[in-house]
């Protein structure tokens, strides 16, 4: 009761600075709260969601072309599966849209049609747009502002297809979050225009029966069996796998959220360690300005415990205040959660989480209640006759710095100074939270600046060359020939020849990038040590790296077709992609393996000023491979997919081995069957089979990743200035208090409230430039392993992100200036006090 | 009219105290002459530090008006204000009031460099006046905490004077000092009056008012009496106590 009475009095004492202290309190709790919620939710969450809508746990698609009923047969008989289903959709590649710009795929399916895997579930329906018009678009889009009656433009061999938003759906593929394709639902009127146009897919997908332990080997088996046959034209790009596991789904739907959820503790505990440095100083400052009180209350006959009680009581008070109060936030901000959350494809549902406020809660608790008791702990050691002689603190047997008649600089700066000097503890501790607000401002301008603005770190972390293009031979084309008459055009810089295929590292299956010349590559690379060389060189991920310890100079067994061989570790690189799953080895290197591989893809580089869109026309024109590409999703003879594969075939070997015999580039030619001409033209037309843009591809992706980050930022920033300026003003109102006499002898001396005010914020900023220089100091250490820890858990274990040192300084001036003039504005409160107020209150 | 430094007409100030209106100087008439070493006397809550402070620009009459010369600094804002004391006035207290994060030269640089930028001629002013005062050259760079309570007031007399300010105000300079630092401060102050500067001073002790060549006394913020003794001199001070009592006694004290 005693202690609980004084607490109460001390905090009506200082009003406006308990409510600051709650305010940040409840700020920290709810950051913590909702970074712990998402870490500890969103496993169940993915698992809730993909039960709920009953997603598909393998999805395997091709162009009709190339189905074969192989494929169907191997997933419906397999034994593992509990349900399975075959369906024909509307497949446009390369399509843009109005809304973000980039080419991705289009699956257009008709939601007339009955399913039971992934069923159509409708949100947000306006039912009122024509179904000429409707489309249900993905809600991941929804992070790009669009709502339901929007316009919706896919662009397709230069033909646009308009459309109206009728409503969103949830889907855990094809959402384009990291896939680089699109889902749709249309009804059936329209569906059945579009689907004689258009060019046609067949997606298989199933679900698995209940035991779950190795829900992907259908997908791995697919594969092997299916898509490393060179006649198995899958329709995504060299990059993605034609078959989605269910662990490449939820990694393309969950990584994000992890992100989000490491961001945000980061951010609370740096909330938390400012709030444990402005508590103690407070606690400290209230011991010293006090004491004479805590000498009468000793004298009186209060334990020092029972004084030291009260001030912990005080704090504790105000600690559960900002805690339940920063959970009930967290549960508030749940709706904006939500929509940062719509990139993932699915809509978030939280549920009541008492373990994880309980977490926060108490760790929270615990951590302001040992600051308080560490803070008050001088109290232990003080004889009252000492506290009601005021023996503490506020003697000064400093040096005499900056001594007023030597050194340089105004009146009022080297009053500043030195009014710095004499309070070196609390300014240090001001210095501290600058540092702190300079270290979290600066993290999430670079982390802006290069995921959201410039998305070169972005692009750097994928873990591929991204060169201006990249072309995919056909069959039968020597590559290096079709290369080096490639590189001789007039707006080409150079060429590259590169291929991806699998290999078993340790029985693990990895993506391997194949090349013959690493060495020109000019975004692939490597953190440590060097690319690979020789035949027996090989260049992993950290992931793999960590995962095997195996480092630089190391051997690795990799097997491929039956054989294996070791290779020397030369360096470690990084990719996003598969998991971190990812190797580079010489194409010398791998012909050990695989000795009929060919590379069939070369990466091509323009010159500058060249542009890209009328280069890639001008090829396809040359090289007709618009007509080709997509001419493969149309099935010209319906239900004759397998005669028309086979005589493709025939006719691709047929023509090789023209040219080879008679040594020329190319054959014109015409293809029969069945007395019908299927296929004419210049065998020139032969030799791409697509051409790819990663940078464009990576960018659709990527846009609404950056859309998150920008969001997320923009709250750090907003948040950071919000808790820098409560802690500016809490301390200001503490120092005017503390200086009310020195100031009303300055004002009695006649210093002017204009004078003061320059002093006082003065020394805040020269304060600040000190902490935001070790700020941005900490940045430079240290910004490269934030990003580590932040991104480890989409596969990334060194992350280097460019760091503009004219925007470092930028911010760090920015937070001065911020904090000087919100001292003067603050400041100016001593205007309204008079000298004499100032002496004799 | 020529040696008036100061003249009041009406003078007012009240203070709100919870709700409740407290008139503590009322209608005052006043002039403060150059040359005189005035002292405001009366009992604890009349008025007279109210008044020093009015007169003197460190706070703002509630009604009426205060005249530096032709100018009203009643009227004034805070700023401008400060800017008058500046240039005009020096404050010793009976809390002394150094600056205690400074050395006894910075205290007094303090205020001098205020006025004059010039840091050698300031800084040669200050050694001079400490001097003079009874401070040696080792006590400069000492900070308040290590001087006694006579050095620190004879400090901030220092402090007050080194911008040759027209009227030193001084608000029981005494009141937290023995007998003896007492002594040292007044002969300081009355060693000033003697070169000239004016000095107004705030009292309750008969032995420190007789320093004064003119008392004013004040009941219930009015001045009931004024009486004009002549200049303080030790070895004559007998009648001139005597004189002060019987005008003490007749005012009621």
């Amino acid at each position: 009761m005693v202690i609980s009475r004084l607490a109460f009095i001390n905090m009506k004492k200082k009003k406006s600075a308990s409510a600051g202290f709650a305010v940040f309190i409840l700020l920290a709790t709810a950051f913590m709260n909702i970074g712990l919620m998402l870490i500890n939710d969103s496993e169940n969450f993915y698992n809730r969601k993909e039960a709920e809508i009953n997603a598909p746990h393998f999805v395997a698609s091709c162009s009709v072309n190339s189905y074969k009923s192989d494929f169907e047969e191997f997933v419906f008989n397999d034994e593992r599966i509990a349900l399975a289903e075959k369906e024909e959709v509307i497949f446009m590649p390369n399509t843009k849209n109005n809304i973000n710009e980039s080419k991705q795929g289009a699956f257009i399916f008709n939601y007339n049609a009955e399913r039971t895997i992934a069923p159509f579930i409708p949100i947000e329906e306006d039912k009122s747009i024509p179904d000429d018009l409707a489309i249900f678009v993905p809600i991941s889009l929804k992070g790009n502002n669009i709502a339901v009656g929007d316009d919706y433009v896919l662009t397709y061999k230069n033909t646009d297809y308009k459309f109206k938003i009728a409503g969103f759906f949830e889907t855990t593929y094809y959402s384009s979050a990291f896939s680089g394709y699109f889902k749709y639902f249309i009804p059936n009127e329209r569906y059945e225009k579009l689907y004689s146009e258009i060019g046609r897919a067949i997606i298989i997908s199933a679900r698995f029966k209940g035991n779950r332990s190795n829900i992907d080997s259908i997908s791995e088996e697919f594969s092997k069996k299916f898509v490393d046959t060179t006649d198995f034209n899958f329709i995504s790009s060299e990059i993605m796998q034609p078959c989605l596991s269910a662990s490449s789904m939820k990694y393309g739907c969950m990584s994000l959220i992890n992100t989000i959820a490491v961001i945000l503790i980061a951010f609370s505990l740096v909330i938390c360690i400012i709030v444990i440095i402005v508590i103690y100083n407070h606690i400290v400052e209230s011991i010293d300005q006090s004491i004479q009180n805590i000498g009468v209350l000793q004298a009186i006959g209060y334990t020092t415990k029972q004084i030291m009680g009260s001030m912990i009581f005080e704090y504790l008070i105000l600690s559960i205040i900002g805690v339940i109060a920063g959970i009930f936030a967290s549960y508030a901000f749940i709706p904006f959660l939500i929509k940062l959350l719509y990139s993932t494809s699915l809509i978030w549902k939280s549920s009541l989480h008492i373990n994880v406020d309980l977490i926060c809660l108490t760790a929270i608790l615990l951590l302001i209640v040992l600051t308080s008791i560490f803070a008050c702990a001088r109290i232990l050691k003080l004889p009252p006759v000492k506290a009601l002689n005021q023996n503490i603190g506020t003697h000064n047997f400093t040096k005499n710095f900056i001594p007023l008649h030597k050194s340089v600089g105004t009146l009022n700066f080297k009053i500043a100074l030195k009014n710095l000097f004499s309070n070196v503890k609390s300014n240090i501790s001001f210095a501290t939270i600058i540092t702190g607000a300079t270290f979290a401002i600066g993290i999430t301008i670079i982390m802006f600046m290069n995921f959201a603005y410039d998305k070169t770190a972005l692009y750097n972390m994928v873990g591929f060359e991204l060169s201006d293009m990249q072309i995919v031979v056909t069959d039968n084309t020597d590559t290096e020939k079709f290369a080096q008459k490639l590189a001789e055009m007039d707006e080409v810089r150079k060429t590259n020849l590169s291929d991806v295929t699998n290999v078993k590292i340790e029985d693990i299956d990895i993506s391997v990038i194949v090349s013959d010349n690493f060495g020109s590559m000019e975004v692939l690379s490597v953190y440590e040590g060097a690319l690979p060389k020789y035949d027996n060189e090989i260049a992993i991920t950290g992931v793999i790296s960590q995962r095997f310890n195996k480092n630089i100079g190391d051997s690795v067994r990799v097997t491929a077709e039956g054989r294996t061989k070791e290779y020397f570790v030369t360096g470690i690189y990084q990719s996003s992609n598969a998991e971190g799953l990812m190797a580079l080895i010489p194409y010398d290197g791998i012909k050990q393996l695989r000795p009929q591989y060919e590379m069939k893809q070369i990466d091509l580089y323009l010159k500058d000023g060249i542009d890209k869109d009328a280069f890639k026309e001008n090829l396809q024109t040359i090289y007709k491979i618009a007509a080709k590409d997509d001419d493969d999703f149309k099935n010209e003879i319906p239900n004759e997919n397998q005669k028309y594969s086979q005589a493709k075939q025939t006719s691709d070997e047929k023509i090789a081995k023209l040219l080879s015999d008679y040594g020329v580039d190319s054959v014109s030619y015409s293809v029969m069957l069945d007395g019908k001409i299927i296929m004419s033209g210049d065998s020139s037309a032969y030799k791409i089979s697509k051409i790819e843009d990663l940078k464009d591809y990576l960018n659709g992706q990527l846009n609404s990743y950056a859309q998150t980050m920008s969001g997320m930022v923009a709250s750090i920033l907003a948040v950071t200035l919000l808790i820098t300026g409560g802690i500016l003003s809490i301390t200001i109102k503490s120092i005017i208090k503390n200086k009310r006499k020195e100031y009303g002898i300055y004002k009695a001396m006649g210093y002017t409230t204009k004078d003061l005010v320059k002093q006082l914020s003065l020394s805040f900023a020269i304060t600040s430039i000190i902490g935001a220089a070790a700020g941005t100091v900490l940045i430079m250490l240290f910004s490269d392993s934030i990003f580590q820890m932040l991104f480890a858990s989409v596969g990334l274990t060194r992350v280097s992100c460019t760091i503009n040192p004219i925007i470092l300084i930028g911010a760090g001036i920015f937070i001065v200036v911020y904090i000087y003039f919100l001292a003067m504005l603050k400041a100016y409160k001593i205007k309204k006090i008079t000298a004499y107020e100032l002496l004799t209150e | 009219m020529d040696n008036i430094i100061i003249r009041t007409n009406k003078l007012c100030k009240s203070f709100s105290n919870g709700g409740i209106q407290q008139h503590v100087l009322k209608n005052l008439n006043i002039e403060i002459k150059q040359g005189d070493f005035t002292v405001l006397m009366g009992s604890s809550g009349s008025g007279k530090s109210t008044l020093l402070y009015a007169l003197s620009g460190m706070d703002t009459p509630t009604v009426g008006d205060v005249y530096w010369g032709e100018e009203n600094i009643a009227k004034l804002n805070g700023d401008k204000l400060a800017l008058i004391r500046r240039e005009n006035c020096g404050f010793v207290f009976q809390s002394i009031y150094l600056l205690d994060n400074m050395n006894v030269l910075d205290n007094v640089l303090t205020s001098g460099l205020l006025v004059n930028k010039d840091k050698k001629s300031v800084y040669q002013k200050a050694v001079n006046l400490l001097k003079s005062v009874g401070l040696s050259e080792n006590d400069f760079l000492k900070l308040p905490n290590q001087l006694s309570g006579g050095e620190k007031q004879r400090v901030a007399i220092v402090r007050a004077i080194i911008n040759n300010p027209k009227i030193l105000f001084a608000d029981e300079p005494t009141g937290a000092l023995n007998s003896a630092a007492s002594i040292q401060v007044l002969d300081n102050m009355t060693m000033l009056n003697e070169n000239g500067q004016s000095i107004v001073m705030v009292t309750h002790d008969i032995k420190t008012a007789l320093r004064g060549n003119r008392i004013l006394y004040i009941k219930d913020g009015s001045i009931c009496g004024e009486i004009e003794l002549q200049p303080f001199s030790k070895a004559e001070n007998t009648v001139r106590q005597q004189k002060l009592q019987q005008f003490l006694s007749e005012m009621g004290w």
